[in-house]
């Protein structure tokens, strides 16, 4: 009877030790915890989102008019070259040709200015949208004691977790507890 | 002797629980799919009808090309607001080609996606399956379609369920 006692006490103290042990493992980083979060889906049903969207959307338009206003402006340039052609000097031709040249590459170029500036509008928009995710996202990883949190899809749609158990997405799959946590609910 | 076995028990169920780490696996889907018998035959299908169309749509390009040729050597007889009215209606035509492509093109893109649709339901299933045997909690996407990596690294190839997948949709 001792002996079983002894022994019993032995395997108390052995699976307070692995215990110990691992829970030093667990602090030591070897316990790691990945949750993963879908950005994209948060921001689509953010209720800021429409506005934005509606900017964005009438900028671009802006955009779109004043573009097709220079490229009109140039078009009556050429038509008004090729009405006058026949009747100018082969060096005056040049010198409008150059000039017409010129031009159209401005168009080209005010094309792409115009697509970049979309791009930084877009970004000015929606950043801090997305500064507002990053921070919920923190708060939420941060009470559950997550290693890391993943993403589950790229911008251009892949996916980047294929698969999740029905046990682990119940566990972190932490959208949910961001848009909560963004008061979304 | 009992007691002993039941500690035992005990201290490795212990030891087992606390031990239990997230699964992961990682496997690339589109190796999958370009190995599926009946994506080759969507591709074949899908190929085949941009081929017929683009035949229709040079034919047009080659004769609104034509219509650019005559116009340009019968320009100088024509007054401006003819020469005007004629270029309008030629740049239009132009415009209108340009559409017509990219409209079936995108219209031929949501086809394919379609027609992949339940292969990729069955691919999910497959994944899921495969996933649930091996006790695996995560699959991580190996790359993106643009052929960025995702995982550049794994210590063992057990963790790549890849061929599993492409196995198991085989035996179907």
């Amino acid at each position: 009877m001792k002996n079983t006692i002894t022994l019993s006490l032995a395997a108390i103290v052995m699976v307070l030790g692995f215990g110990v042990t691992n829970t030093a493992l667990a602090q030591g980083g070897e316990d790691v915890k990945i949750g993963y979060v879908n950005p994209q889906a948060i921001l689509a049903n953010m209720p800021e989102m429409k506005a934005v969207q509606q900017r964005i959307q009438n900028f671009a338009l802006r955009k779109q008019q004043e573009l097709v206003q220079k490229e009109q402006a140039f078009q009556a340039e050429v038509t008004t070259y090729q009405q006058k052609i026949g009747v100018i000097s082969a060096e005056a031709q040049a010198q409008e040709e150059e000039r017409l040249g010129q031009l159209q590459a401005e168009l080209v170029q005010a094309q792409q200015t115009a697509e970049t500036e979309l791009e930084q509008k877009r970004q000015e928009l929606v950043g801090p949208l997305l500064e507002q995710i990053g921070n919920a996202i923190n708060v939420v990883a941060e009470r559950m004691a997550l290693t890391y949190v993943l993403n589950t899809t790229t911008s251009t749609g892949d996916l980047v977790i294929l698969y999740a158990s029905e046990e682990y997405s119940a566990k972190y799959n932490i959208t949910e507890a961001v848009m909560e946590e963004l008061g979304m609910f | 002797m009992k007691k002993r076995i039941l500690l035992l028990i005990a201290v490795v169920a212990t030891f087992g629980a606390v031990q239990a780490q997230v699964k992961i696996a990682y496997m690339n889907p589109n190796e999958v799919l370009v190995q599926l018998e009946e994506v080759a035959a969507i591709d074949q299908q899908i190929q085949a009808l941009i081929a017929q169309r683009d035949e229709e749509i040079i034919a047009k390009a080659t004769l609104l090309q034509q219509e650019f040729t005559d116009y340009e050597s019968e320009r100088l007889a024509l007054t401006q607001e003819q020469q005007q009215a004629k270029e309008q209606e030629l740049l239009q035509q132009n415009q209108d080609l340009e559409s017509e492509r990219d409209s079936y093109l995108n219209e031929i893109r949501q086809r394919r996606a379609q027609l992949m649709q339940p292969i990729i339901e069955r691919m999910d299933a497959a994944i899921q399956k495969i996933a649930t045997s091996m006790s695996i909690d995560l699959v991580l996407n190996e790359g993106t379609s643009y052929g960025d990596a995702i995982v550049f690294y794994a210590n063992a190839e057990r963790l790549n369920i890849t061929n599993q997948v492409l196995e198991e949709l085989k035996s179907e």
